[in-house]
């Protein structure tokens, strides 16, 4: 019997009405904000429109998650992104803010956290691809990112993404691939709290992306995610979300169990 | 082709056990446990000396049928004194343990042993879900989830975080690193399609148990399949099959006894209550039960079923054919073999090793 995928959380649309979508795109770049408390960045730029983490980050949250651009042009650069991205926070008047990135939101991400080091309080990286990448962005159609980018054994059911997004956002990972080499130099300067999570079968990353994270950010944390590939949040969300939580709540003390294991007091 | 010798450790007396499981402590006296470790010992010695090429140790629980819960102890052990043979875990029991406490034992018995590890990776028989409280319904799923997790935990040069199904580990960081690398050989030791497909499709070995040649050939089809279709082709050692096994100087000796044991009712192995029974079943298999016929204590008694006859029953030239069989049909490169039937005594396995030895193994070696 294959096992249960994780159930969309309960949080998901749990507060629809309390999202607030800017009318006009800040810096080129759509936003939508969620929730109240400490401001969290959120940089979910894989081909699927999942609102697994806006969802459950806005529950403790003031979240504003950027949308990927709509075209190849708009952005050629990981740094670019992350000019765009700083100008939002700048015009929203964050001054210090976590930031979540998944897939190529997590490379724009990386280079927001190098940019404004005084300003990322918290840094936390979902499959990113700028190190460790294995070069495949044969994505570019709802099949093959479909096909490239779930691993749970019942992903079949998984609805595809839409062809345009798709399709925008492997050209943009295209054009991004062309400026990691000069991401991947070591980063001794990200001295914020930082977690890499990986989809223990991402097929768009080399089985040794984490360990290259390590050696480039010695404080680092990685964590890989059992029977998800490259899309967490449509694989394991549950899995995602307890994870990135617990991160963006303790930090770097995420490590220290916290539940009771207690049976009977 | 190889022999491995699987250092049950059996307790002296363990013709007197009832047939059923668990084996009350009751049975256990100290001293005479004391000496059977220590002919169990021997026993792997002389099978060392005798030209097998490995020692295997398995984990099974609550019996002094094969007494070896903590199989990474009694292979230690073992380790000092065999200093040639591979030591196989064939295997630990991935439903019941910390994953991350398995990979530390493999890592260091692969540093004690300087490189001669092979791990194994074995679920465990239905009555072993009750040990440690796993649902039997769960089991194939840690399973599966352990076997990534422990490679990925012996492999992995920095620490790092599991968020798995049955799994939660936020910093996991293997000390020491294994001798063999970038892995020891593993066998993932299965008869279930998943498990199988994992195993080619990790380029792991395959391990079978306890079956006819003809359904190991069944299972070990589809592993060169997967295997092939993972281009990849695996070595000999690699397919690995354990039996239980009676040599006797002649095949009239060995058949002889048999019988008599099954005329005492030796030749059933342990049981549970039917109810115990069925339960485990319907739950592994994701079955509804209905509990409202179950009652402690019922009818049948403690003792139901029976065990299946010995792998391999003959003389020397019988046993040889039969090993031989598996070998053809099925590509088998090991051959594990469970010497230790209930009511031999310790001098009747290291005569049984010396035969098997002088008669059969030379003959292995030759395939």
């Amino acid at each position: 019997m294959a096992p249960a995928r994780d159930s969309h959380p309960e949080a998901k649309d749990s507060h629809p009405e309390s999202k607030n979508s800017h009318p006009e795109p800040v810096e080129g770049l759509r936003c939508t904000e969620a929730g109240q408390g400490e401001p969290v960045l959120l940089l979910d730029w894989t081909p699927w429109e999942s609102s697994v983490l806006l969802d459950g980050l806005a529950e403790d949250h003031r979240v504003i998650s950027v949308d990927p651009p709509d075209g190849p042009a708009a952005l050629a650069s990981p740094r670019e992104a992350a000019v765009a991205v700083a100008a939002i926070a700048k015009r929203l008047g964050l001054t210090s803010y976590a930031v979540v990135g998944a897939s190529l939101g997590a490379d724009a991400a990386f280079q927001l956290a190098l940019q404004n080091p005084g300003s990322v309080a918290a840094l936390l990286l979902v499959s990113p691809t700028v190190a460790g990448s294995a070069g495949n962005h044969q994505w570019g159609t709802p099949e093959s990112a479909t096909r490239m980018m779930l691993a749970h054994p019942e992903a079949d059911d998984l609805e595809a993404p839409g062809p345009e997004r798709t399709a925008a956002l492997a050209s943009m990972a295209r054009e991004w691939a062309a400026t990691e080499t000069e991401s991947a130099n070591p980063h001794p300067g990200i001295s914020c709290a930082t977690l890499m999570v990986y989809g223990q079968e991402d097929r768009l990353v080399l089985r040794t992306a984490g360990h290259a994270w390590k050696e480039k950010i010695p404080n680092c944390s990685v964590s890989y995610v059992y029977d998800a590939g490259h899309a967490i949040a449509l694989d394991r969300p549950n899995a995602l979300l307890n994870v990135v939580l617990d991160f963006i709540t303790r930090r770097e003390t995420f490590i220290v169990e916290s539940r009771s294991r207690l049976i009977n007091p | 082709m190889k022999a491995s010798y699987l250092g049950a450790m059996g307790y002296a007396l363990r013709r007197d056990f009832p047939a059923t499981w668990p084996t009350p402590p009751a049975y256990n006296d100290p001293e005479l446990s004391v000496q059977s470790y220590q002919d169990g010992m021997e026993e792997c010695e002389f099978a060392e000396e005798m030209g097998f090429e490995w020692i295997s140790f398995s984990e099974h629980h609550y019996s002094g049928r094969i007494a070896t819960g903590t199989p990474s102890v009694m292979a230690a052990a073992v380790a000092e004194r065999c200093k040639k043979a591979k030591i196989a875990m064939l295997g630990h029991l991935l439903p019941l343990n910390n994953p991350v406490r398995i990979a530390e034992e493999l890592a260091l018995l692969d540093n004690l042993t300087n490189g001669r590890l092979v791990m194994g990776f074995l679920r465990g028989t239905p009555n072993e879900d009750q040990t440690y409280n796993v649902n039997p319904a769960e089991g194939r799923g840690r399973m599966l989830e352990s076997m990534d997790l422990i490679l990925r935990a012996l492999t992995e040069p920095h620490p790092f975080g599991w968020e798995g199904r049955y799994y939660q580990y936020r910093t996991i960081s293997v000390w020491p690193r294994p001798v063999q690398q970038p892995l020891p050989p593993a066998i993932v030791a299965t008869r279930s399609d998943d498990a199988v497909h994992f195993a080619a499709t990790h380029q792991l070995g395959l391990g079978v148990s306890f079956l006819p040649v003809e359904d190991v050939g069944k299972i070990t089809d589809k592993y060169y399949r997967w295997c092939e279709e993972s281009g990849w082709t695996p070595h000999s050692d690699e397919v690995v099959f354990r039996g239980s096994m009676y040599l006797a100087e002649t095949d009239e000796k060995a058949w002889e006894w048999f019988h008599r044991q099954e005329d005492q009712g030796r030749a059933r192995g342990m049981a549970m209550r039917s109810s115990v029974a069925q339960v485990i079943q319907a739950q592994r298999t994701g079955q509804d039960i209905d509990y409202s016929h179950v009652f402690a204590g019922n009818a049948s008694g403690d003792i139901v079923g029976s065990a299946p006859a010995l792998t391999f029953v003959g003389g020397p030239d019988s046993i040889t054919e039969q090993i031989k069989a598996y070998h053809d049909r099925s590509g088998v490169g090991v051959i594990d073999l469970f010497f230790q039937q209930p009511s031999l005594t310790h001098s009747d396995i290291m005569a049984e090793i010396e035969l098997f030895g002088r008669e059969v193994l030379p003959r292995l070696k030759e395939l």
